[in-house]
């Protein structure tokens, strides 16, 4: 896996293109460290080989270029990272959400977001003399 | 090994529990990654003959798996150290309501008795 | 909710007829989703429900819409209009832990939580995924607990 310059992520894709790596295989994020991560994966068909490319998000800025001019194929991936991760695809003219009713709301994916299903039932794990966390919630979960 | 109708002795149908196995230690509870298992214990003294002074035991009072939410993964099965829940390849329990799924101690240690 | 996507044109439903019990005729409309439905074509391609066509069978059942599989809050428009469409006598069945209660996905933001929130369903068919056999027996269930034929 590569990484790119958030600035030169487009520029990167754009020059892989011209060599070749015309099929567009996915897109997602992955937060790492706290931070958000765009990867995305190209293929050349013609020789099999393959290209993962990741770049760091900057939390301020919460955004990078959008590959949907150069891939029409990133529009679905990009769709669901910006609707599962809330990062902005600026230049993405098609923001409708996929899966989510609006895009309303804390990004489901981020690991601080806590799913309003674990908040209104009880963990029935919960020991009565002592405080213990469900596996896979956030430190500071608590139950409403 | 097989069970009469062609099925696998050991395909996920549905876990079967052996209440007298249970210490009431949790596991499982906190273990199964749908939340469907729900138990409740009490504690009590049980002085057994020769022995010094009583010793605390915990008592089952309910265990329920609701069956409408479990995934079938087998964790619970897996992590209890007692061997207080088994696979059982049953598989003929569909209910007319979700609560109809959720299964008590009575029904879940039924299904030991079934071939 | 979203609106159902347009054009949308739910399938037909398939008459089978139950292979161990052939006066179980029904008219399947199978709407699978994840990989449930998977084991719902297993019990035909096993031979457990048969092709209406090939077998002599008496009787007329309920038309069923089988609901297999994860149900997104997305695609429920296209469940209910899915039911909306179906011939009475009609019933529903949900098939496997997604379309029960959510199931593995019971704290996912995207999906429904039952599909007995959209449509009433008639016999709940546990198992993630259930077996092909019990299938046929949530649905020997269904004409015991409400006569379809």
């Amino acid at each position: 896996m590569r990484n790119i310059d958030t600035a030169l992520w487009a520029d990167e894709f754009r020059e892989l293109l011209a060599r070749g790596f015309y099929f567009f295989d996915f897109l997602t994020a992955y937060e790492r460290d706290s931070q958000l991560e765009v990867i995305a994966r190209v293929v050349n068909p013609e020789n099999k080989q393959s290209q993962l490319l990741a770049t760091m998000i900057d939390p301020k800025l919460g955004e990078v270029t959008s590959l949907a001019s150069i891939y029409l194929g990133a529009v679905w991936h990009e769709r669901e990272t910006a609707e599962m991760f809330g990062i902005y695809f600026v230049g993405l003219v098609d923001d409708r959400p996929l899966l989510r009713r609006s895009l309303l709301g804390a990004p489901p994916m981020l690991k601080s977001t806590v799913l309003a299903a674990r908040m209104l039932k009880p963990w029935p794990g919960q020991p009565s003399h002592r405080k213990q966390q469900p596996i896979g919630v956030v430190e500071d979960w608590l139950q409403l | 090994m097989t069970n009469p109708s062609g099925i696998p002795a050991q395909a996920h149908g549905v876990i079967a529990l052996t209440a007298s196995a249970c210490t009431s230690c949790m596991i499982c509870v906190r273990e199964c990654p749908a939340w469907c298992i729900e138990l409740e214990s009490h504690d009590e003294e049980v002085t057994e003959p020769g022995a010094r002074r009583p010793r605390t035991v915990s008592v089952l009072d309910t265990f329920t798996i609701d069956f409408g939410l479990c995934m079938y993964c087998g964790i619970c099965v897996d992590v209890c150290p007692f061997d207080a829940l088994e696979w059982h390849s049953e598989f003929d329990y569909a209910a007319g309501s979700p609560g109809g799924l959720i299964q008590g101690i009575n029904e879940l240690e039924s299904w030991q008795s079934k071939p | 909710m979203n609106p159902s996507p347009p054009g949308y044109q739910p399938a037909s439903p398939r008459t089978y007829v139950v292979a161990a019990d052939p006066s179980l005729r029904v008219q399947i409309l199978d709407i699978g989703l994840a990989c449930c439905s998977l084991e719902v074509g297993s019990a035909i391609t096993t031979g457990l429900l048969v092709d209406s066509a090939t077998v002599q069978s008496p009787g007329h059942g309920a038309t069923i819409l089988l609901i297999s599989g994860t149900v997104t809050d997305a695609l429920a428009p296209a469940v209910l209009r899915a039911w909306e469409q179906l011939p009475e006598p009609k019933a529903a069945v949900s098939f496997g832990a997604c379309a029960n209660t959510g199931g593995p996905y019971w704290d996912a933001p995207s999906v429904t939580k039952g599909v007995d929130q959209l449509v009433p369903v008639s016999v709940y068919i546990p198992g993630c995924p259930p077996r092909p056999e019990a299938l046929i027996a949530g649905l020997r269930q269904l004409r015991d607990e409400i006569p379809v034929n």
